[in-house]
């Protein structure tokens, strides 16, 4: 993509206040970059040493990681083309499921009923054969492929028809919680052929790597930050682009922008197909590291709490909202082991003062001092004196 | 309604595609009446505008002025006449994208500029050029874009604003920013819904002057209630009255034309002009 050689140079455009200055984009690159260096060498170290990792935190952050791109997914619709979605974490789901999938077709017949063609529950459930839509899972590339594109289809042919019938706002919010409501509710289904109640899980191997090895879940780590940084980065070329001037342009004044005669409905649902293969990329990342996928991460509160994590870290900022998705889950880590009734306390009370205190979110706390560009005005009189008409 | 000078509607060409403004004239209305639930808004109007006029439009309220803008740019469709961009262009039988994309373009009452986008980048948003998503995507400014910005910039007065957010813009630069995102749509008719509610006079006064730079370039119609707005804009005057013309002419002769004063300005004809 061209636009991503423009990122660090610049944009084509001289003027402005950037969207996403590059100096934050190069900034945030770094630290990410730094990071994913660092954290695999603290695992190297001797375990005895005060800055040592253990596997599991290697794989937590990992996990938290993938929430970040969930996060950045969420605030591409939300923070810049203001569509508040509730359904998010239906394409994290469904992103999974599909890692999942190949997962399950990894096992082989190392199942508990050791069935070389049928996944256990199938065979539990005295399945005959694998149905159709099984088939080609047992190929890495093809699963990679149908990671990006279960989300992106349903995410199309969701967004086809709702800003077709221009829904907009509170509806469009609704329907998109129903649309993971409904998605929860089937795959709960044992019919449906994903494993119902219990999901997919006893994952053993990736690409033939064992997953409980430690330098799988650390590749894994590494994979996830990588990815991380790559989304971070399209998604910011994307917003420097005049697409994401057009975003910003929609989020605000919808009509006006559809009256200069761009393609208001196509612009957003390409945008939210795009976030949809987001997060169905992280839904991905994560099944591997958390070794289980299950119809809970339908949970319409799995949604809500990914716009949590983007209205705590700062909406419309890209580093704001990973600043939250890994803020939020680290305090949830931490409130969960020490005080876990007093987690979604805490998280309701959070929201509260962010929304109240700072509508910009952590980002804004961190990076509020904007300075306030006092426009040069050409009859100072005239301008303070300006009858303003509502 | 058969009229001899006049062939079946689907006899007449549709031609969206090539504007003829070789007579000089930008705009022709003729017999235009429009009803809405037996009220005629419009009654038989005949309107003209040259290429490169600046033209105020005054009346009364009710007396058409908001429905002729709607007819000229496809809002309303009117019952009876025609309404020709140009000599080939059928302003009927366009959408109102084809008109606007045609080249004719409105600027609305009240000022919806991009509050969240610099000065720049509203303007950029607004410029003439494709508008299909891979190519919003993939769009580039060059520097002859790039230095027609800040030409438009330095007219409308708010050079000095360009890497400013919109939202900080005082009520009239807003207003002369919206008339820069028309301008730069490349217009060849604009249509400015009064253009001088809410300023001071200071910004009237540059108003005006951007209106009179841009004319030439650019046919205006300027509707406006401000008597002493469209006075200092010294252009021809169309008075319109229930939907048809009432006077045309220069500001002195619509003064002293008698029905005017009857009409228009009722009792206090005297004092207000």
């Amino acid at each position: 993509m061209s636009h991503l050689t423009g990122l660090f140079k610049g944009t084509p455009s001289l003027h402005g206040p950037r969207l996403l200055g590059r100096r934050s984009t190069l900034l945030f690159s770094l630290i990410l970059l730094a990071a994913i260096i660092v954290i695999p060498i603290c695992h190297a170290l001797p375990p005895d040493h005060p800055f040592y990792l253990g596997t599991y935190s290697i794989t937590l952050i990992g996990k938290y990681l993938t929430y970040a791109i969930l996060a950045l997914s969420v605030d591409l619709v939300w923070g810049y083309l203001g569509i508040l979605s509730l359904g998010h974490a239906a394409f994290f789901a469904l992103g999974g499921y599909v890692m999942g999938m190949y997962l399950m077709r990894q096992i082989g017949d190392r199942g508990v009923y050791g069935n070389p063609d049928l996944p256990d529950f199938m065979v539990f459930l005295n399945w005959e054969s694998l149905p159709w839509y099984w088939w080609g899972f047992d190929a890495f590339p093809f699963a990679l492929m149908m990671v990006l594109l279960v989300p992106g289809t349903l995410a199309f042919v969701f967004g086809w028809f709702a800003f077709r019938s221009r829904v907009n706002g509170v509806y469009l919010s609704i329907i998109t919680q129903a649309m993971t409501y409904a998605l929860l509710l089937a795959f709960y289904r044992n019919e449906m052929g994903f494993g119902g109640n219990n999901g997919l899980t006893d994952f053993k191997d990736i690409l033939g790597f064992s997953l409980r090895s430690d330098s799988v879940r650390v590749g894994l780590f590494i994979i996830s930050g990588l990815s991380l940084l790559a989304c971070y980065l399209l998604c910011a070329s994307l917003l420097t682009s005049r697409l994401g001037k057009l975003a910003v342009a929609i989020r605000d004044a919808e009509d006006r922008t559809r009256f200069l005669g761009y393609p208001v409905d196509r612009a957003k649902l390409a945008i939210f197909t795009l976030s949809a293969m987001i997060a169905g990329l992280a839904g991905a990342l994560y099944v591997p590291q958390v070794g289980i996928i299950n119809p809970g991460e339908f949970a319409p509160l799995n949604s809500i709490e990914a716009v949590v994590w983007v209205a705590i870290g700062g909406r419309g900022t890209l580093y704001g909202a990973v600043i939250g998705a890994l803020g939020v889950n680290a305090a949830k880590t931490w409130f969960t082991g020490a005080y876990p009734e007093a987690w979604l306390f805490a998280l309701g009370a959070l929201f509260v003062v962010v929304t109240l205190l700072l509508p910009r979110g952590i980002a804004g706390l961190l990076f509020g001092r904007k300075k306030k560009a006092e426009p040069v005005r050409e009859n100072d009189t005239a301008a303070t004196t300006a009858q303003v008409r509502p | 309604m058969m009229r001899r000078d006049k062939t079946f509607e689907f006899l007449i060409p549709r031609q969206v595609d090539d504007l003829d403004l070789s007579r000089g004239t930008a705009l022709y209305m003729e017999d235009i009446s429009v009803s809405f639930d037996g009220f005629k808004a419009i009654n038989g109007l005949n309107f003209y505008v040259n290429t490169g006029e600046l033209r105020a439009v005054i009346g009364p309220n009710g007396a058409g002025k908001t429905t002729m803008m709607d007819i000229i740019t496809g809002k309303t469709r009117p019952d009876t006449g025609s309404a020709w961009f140009g000599r080939r262009m059928n302003l009927l039988r366009m959408t109102e994208a084809e008109i606007a994309e045609a080249g004719i373009g409105r600027k609305f009452q009240r000022p919806t500029v991009f509050e969240n986008l610099s000065v720049f980048d509203n303007l950029e948003l607004a410029k003439a050029g494709p508008r299909g998503v891979w190519s919003t995507l993939r769009a580039w400014l060059t520097v002859d874009e790039q230095e027609r910005i800040e030409e438009l910039a330095e007219i409308i007065g708010l050079k000095d604003h360009l890497p400013v957010l919109a939202s900080t813009l005082s009520h009239g630069q807003k207003q002369w920013l919206e008339i820069g995102m028309l301008i730069m749509q490349n217009p060849l008719l604009l249509l400015i819904d009064e253009p001088a509610a809410g300023m001071t006079h200071q910004e009237m006064d540059r108003t005006i002057e951007l209106l009179k730079q841009l004319a030439g370039d650019h046919a205006i119609v300027v509707v406006e209630h401000d008597m002493d707005f469209v006075r200092a804009l010294d252009a021809p005057v169309t008075v319109l009255h229930q939907g048809a013309v009432l006077a045309e002419g220069s500001m002195a002769h619509i003064q002293s034309n008698a029905r005017v004063r009857e009409v228009y300005l009722g009792t206090q004809a005297t004092e207000a002009i």
